[in-house]
């Protein structure tokens, strides 16, 4: 199933950017075209890794026997969070053969493409965390995946929104702030920023604290 | 081993477990006896840490539930309700899975040793999903023993099982139980009788009865015999007013169906008296005893008997 999504995943984003975007017609030695399609795909990809995560264990009734197993909260979030971290780090090594081979095509600026990577890791890295949560809030995969869907498609359009519709400074502010996008903008122009880096740790380790609470909330129900 | 006082949990408005106190030693199978809804799955839950109690304090092997909850889950094995098992995964790969979360230093030896008690070598490296419901619960159980725990907990083991299946997995809780100390819940009473030392009835959250089977038995009937007694050769009116003189006769005797053959149901206050005050009765009378049936109260009976009263006390 994970792979089937992975195998999709990459042939999607090739097939876009060699041909919806096209990239041999446009003739500039950048990558942007294909790393620009991500954080767009990750809306569906991100939730369809974590939907199952929690949610299908306590379908299955499988939370009960991990309660009762003598693990703690955090540790059991963690070892569910480094377990989908570690599939997106094999779609991202998966990703690196068509790179090397639009690289050598021309002459490509390897800190901006490495600036790109950095980016959408931690890009996903920090959806990951938000779409386990989601998981953690849901009782059935489904439900999971679509809210799931829901906030991403939130914290990924939110600055393109405040962008386009007439809205009261502040609550521009606050949505261009929240936003995925802009945060990985910067990185995808090569430029590293402790801010963006700040932005998606605090992310992470927030969803990950909620999402161990939400475990030992159930304890309570 | 288990201590538990004055347990007490709601759900919402719904009381499930209500001041439940009681101590079960060690290497004791305990049956938790009760109807669906009786409390018995909540107060297993309490018990391996997967849900809080509102109130009162339980210790397993002398460490609190609420504070050392780590090292006691250490020492707990629990087969939930439906055992959750990954279909995917073999037989094999899911003790593994598990072994590795709880930490068992060696994991090799320890399904090795699990496999054989739970009689699943022959289906080690088949997958989850192609195996029948008697194995999978046997793979649940191995799953719960996996890391020798002190306390096995099992919540209605047997469920769902073919009447050979339950033989064998009733002997299997008998092996485990000479060293380890068991709860099991059950709503099926030859299941307390068949393999449980001690049994705990509980009803609405409540203990109701806490004891071996055949003592609390004894104790709710009292020591009176009940005999159901047919004859044949006297009216019923007639059997029930020559009955009633007999010396030693507990209450009234009854009549249980008239006719040629009449049936009475009477007590005596011992089997030995009872017996041999009949057949001189019937002698005397020159009637033929058809049949003399003394009563035992079995678990059933108790059952129903503790369960009726709680009805009443409702009701009034």
């Amino acid at each position: 199933m994970a792979y089937g999504v992975l195998a999709a995943f990459l042939v999607f984003t090739s097939v876009m950017f060699l041909i919806g975007n096209q990239f041999i017609a446009s003739n500039s030695a950048s990558m942007r075209g294909y790393f620009g399609l991500f954080p767009l795909v990750f809306i569906v990809l991100i939730p369809a890794m974590t939907m199952r995560s929690w949610a299908e264990e306590k379908k299955m009734g499988a939370m009960e026997l991990f309660l009762t197993l003598p693990l703690r909260p955090s540790e059991m979030v963690i070892g569910k969070y480094l377990g989908t971290l570690a599939l997106l780090t094999l779609l991202f090594i998966l990703t690196l053969p068509m790179t090397f081979m639009v690289m050598t095509l021309g002459s490509f600026e390897p800190g901006e493409i490495i600036g790109q990577y950095l980016g959408l890791y931690l890009l996903g890295a920090s959806s990951l965390a938000l779409g386990l949560f989601m998981s953690a809030l849901s009782s059935n995969q489904i439900s999971a995946f679509l809210l799931g869907l829901g906030v991403m498609v939130f914290f990924t359009l939110s600055g393109t929104l405040a962008a386009s519709v007439e809205l009261p400074k502040i609550l521009k502010d606050i949505l261009q702030f929240l936003s995925f996008v802009p945060r990985f903008s910067s990185f995808e122009r090569g430029i590293l920023d402790t801010r963006d880096f700040l932005y998606f740790g605090i992310f992470t380790t927030l969803f990950l604290y909620l999402n161990t609470k939400v475990l030992i909330f159930r304890k309570w129900r | 081993m288990i201590k538990v006082s004055h347990l007490n949990r709601t759900y919402g408005d719904y009381l499930a477990v209500a001041d439940v106190s009681f101590e079960i030693p060690q290497g004791q199978i305990v049956g938790l006896l009760g109807p669906n809804g009786a409390g018995k799955t909540t107060l297993m839950k309490i018990l391996t840490g997967y849900h809080y109690s509102d109130t009162g304090e339980a210790w397993i092997d002398g460490l609190p539930l609420g504070e050392e909850l780590l090292e006691v889950q250490k020492r707990v094995g629990y087969l939930p309700e439906s055992a959750p098992l990954y279909m995917d995964l073999t037989v094999r790969e899911y003790l593994e899975f598990i072994g590795n979360l709880r930490e068992v230093q060696d994991l090799e030896g320890a399904i090795t040793r699990v496999l054989k008690l739970c009689a699943l070598e022959g289906v080690e490296y088949k997958s989850i999903s192609h195996l029948s419901k008697g194995f999978r619960q046997r793979v649940g159980l191995a799953q719960a023993i996996i890391h020798d725990p002190k306390v096995l907990i099992l919540d209605e083991p047997t469920t769902g099982l073919d009447p050979n299946q339950i033989l064998e997995f009733r002997d299997l809780i008998r092996t485990l139980g000479k060293e380890k100390t068991v709860i099991l819940s059950t709503h099926i009473l030859q299941e307390v009788e068949a393999i449980c030392e001690r049994v705990l009835i509980l009803n609405k959250g409540r203990i109701m009865a806490d004891g071996k089977a055949d003592e609390i038995a004894r104790e709710l009937k009292g020591s009176a015999v009940v005999y159901t007694l047919q004859v044949k050769g006297l009216k019923g009116s007639e059997g029930l007013k020559s009955l009633s003189t007999l010396p030693q006769i507990v209450g009234k005797p009854d009549l249980l169906q008239d006719g040629d053959n009449p049936v009475f149901k009477l007590s005596f206050p011992s089997a030995v008296e009872g017996g041999e005050k009949l057949f001189d009765w019937a002698v005397a009378q020159n009637v033929k005893i058809i049949s003399l049936i003394p009563e035992t109260l079995t678990l059933e009976d108790v059952f129903a008997e503790l369960t009726k009263e709680v009805v009443s006390e409702i009701r009034s």
